[in-house]
């Protein structure tokens, strides 16, 4: 398939690993941050790690929608989802994240209708084929995902479909990027942008990366010669000197982004001043919610929802995990009382999340952390 | 390749492959052919590499042509790639 196989070749693959053991100082350590869940599940699918030097390390950052979604949030959706007029849809690792007391999975299983999608447009779909009944949609998702929940909600606007709304926990990415580089604990070299975010957001708005804080970024696609290039050109920048923003994944993102998916997130979004991650508390405008045009589709104001925090297990590391503190398999509980079957910790539920990653590839030490 | 749609189970429940990842969860886009444009609806049909067709929203990646790849997230086109060569 095109910009697939060429992107898979074994021989590049071991020339970009050879430059990259070239470009890497002997005596001094890379930590380089692939912000995108979907770039962490790639790595370990194709053992890219392996092909690196030693002091080259590879740290987890916080895009996955799923992992960063805190119990409080899930518990808000299920006070709605177990309404008996209620039709509750939203994607498929979303069903798995533990709430307070349970999953919407268990939910299901005890009878409330929670259905899985795999876009908005199904559950709008559902919603014009129930008409007696109220479809609630809960968005997930960075700006890749947004604008197809704005686009279902124009529609459903535009088709007067009243028994249709949405639970917007929609989040975006430059904030928690700004937090993780304020917080003390960290140190990194370099990051691995986040590829389709890219295509809508551009380029530009991770410009403060070098700008502000001094490191290097890359805009990465997710075959594994994209990820390798991506690595080399963080490292030619910091052997070089140079501390920019570069386009790997040129092929698919542009500068500019997608002009008329901010243009339809604009309008039927807007900034929440405060919104909780799991592991990293309440950061600043780093979520959306429904614009006051859009207000009448938003179902925290149709339905009553209980709005309470809820503190996330004590045995639970993956604040550590989703700040690149600790390994998933330096937490408490990884690979024992936390697994993908029964997780404990949001970075266990999503195939994205560092620890399932970790666990599904049998990564479950290093050892040469075991020496 | 990860799946374009959630995997059926027996009975048509659809649920997550964890080997190949939620494509929707995740952030990850997949490349689907156009087969028919729907220019009234702002849909087309698309095929994946082994035909699975699905329905996609191509508001974003005007203007959109039958053969044309367009890479899509959550059932919405978010790059057309023909755009892009």
């Amino acid at each position: 398939m095109r910009f697939v196989d060429e992107f898979r070749d074994a021989e590049l693959g071991r020339a970009l690993a050879a430059q990259i053991h070239a470009l890497a100082e002997p005596g001094r350590n890379y930590k380089v941050m692939e912000v995108c869940g979907g770039h962490t599940h790639s790595i370990y699918k194709y053992g890219i790690d392996d092909l690196l030097p030693d002091q080259v390390e590879l740290v987890h950052g916080p895009g996955c929608p799923v992992c960063v979604i805190p119990m409080g949030r899930v518990d808000d959706g299920m006070a709605i989802a177990e309404r008996p007029e209620v039709i509750f849809t939203c994607f498929g690792d979303m069903m798995r994240v533990p709430g307070s007391e349970r999953n919407f999975l268990e939910a299901k299983a005890e009878g409330a209708d929670i259905r899985m999608v795999y876009s908005p447009l199904d559950a709008l779909r559902i919603a014009k084929s129930n008409p007696d009944r109220e479809v609630v949609f809960f968005a997930i998702g960075f700006e890749t995902t947004a604008p197809s929940t704005a686009l279902t909600l124009k529609r459903a606007k535009a088709e007067g479909i009243e028994n249709f709304s949405c639970m917007c926990s929609h989040v975006t990415i430059v904030p928690p990027l700004r937090a993780l580089l304020d917080s003390p604990d960290l140190r990194l070299d370099g990051f691995i942008g986040p590829g389709h975010v890219s295509t809508i957001v551009g380029v530009r708005p991770f410009e403060f990366i070098p700008g502000d804080y001094g490191k290097p970024l890359v805009t990465s696609g997710f075959e594994p010669l994209d990820i390798l290039q991506s690595i080399e050109m963080i490292l030619s920048q910091l052997a070089n000197g140079r501390c920019c923003v570069e386009n790997q994944y040129k092929r698919v993102v542009p500068y500019e982004g997608n002009v008329p998916a901010l243009r339809v997130m604009a309008e039927v979004f807007e900034l929440r001043p405060h919104f909780e991650w799991r592991g990293l508390g309440f950061i600043s405008q780093s979520a959306l919610k429904l614009s006051a045009a859009y207000s009448d589709l938003d179902a925290e104001l149709r339905f009553e929802v209980p709005g309470v925090r809820v503190a996330d297990p004590k045995a639970c590391q993956c604040g550590e995990v989703l700040k690149g503190v600790i390994k998933p398999w330096e937490c408490k509980v990884f690979g024992t009382a936390c697994t993908p079957e029964h997780a404990i910790g949001t970075c266990m539920v999503s195939p994205e999340g560092a620890c399932a990653a970790y666990y599904n590839y049998g990564r479950f030490a290093r050892e040469k952390e075991l020496v | 390749m990860i799946s374009p749609q959630p995997r059926l189970r027996d009975g048509n429940e659809p649920y997550c492959d964890l080997e190949g990842g939620c494509i929707t969860c995740g952030d990850t886009a997949v490349p689907l052919r156009v087969v028919a444009v729907d220019l009234g609806r702002g849909l087309a049909l698309c095929a994946d590499e082994d035909d699975r067709r699905e329905t996609v929203e191509i508001a974003l990646v005007h203007p959109v042509d039958v053969g044309d790849e367009l890479l899509v997230h959550a059932g919405t086109a978010i790059v057309n790639l023909e755009q892009r060569a």
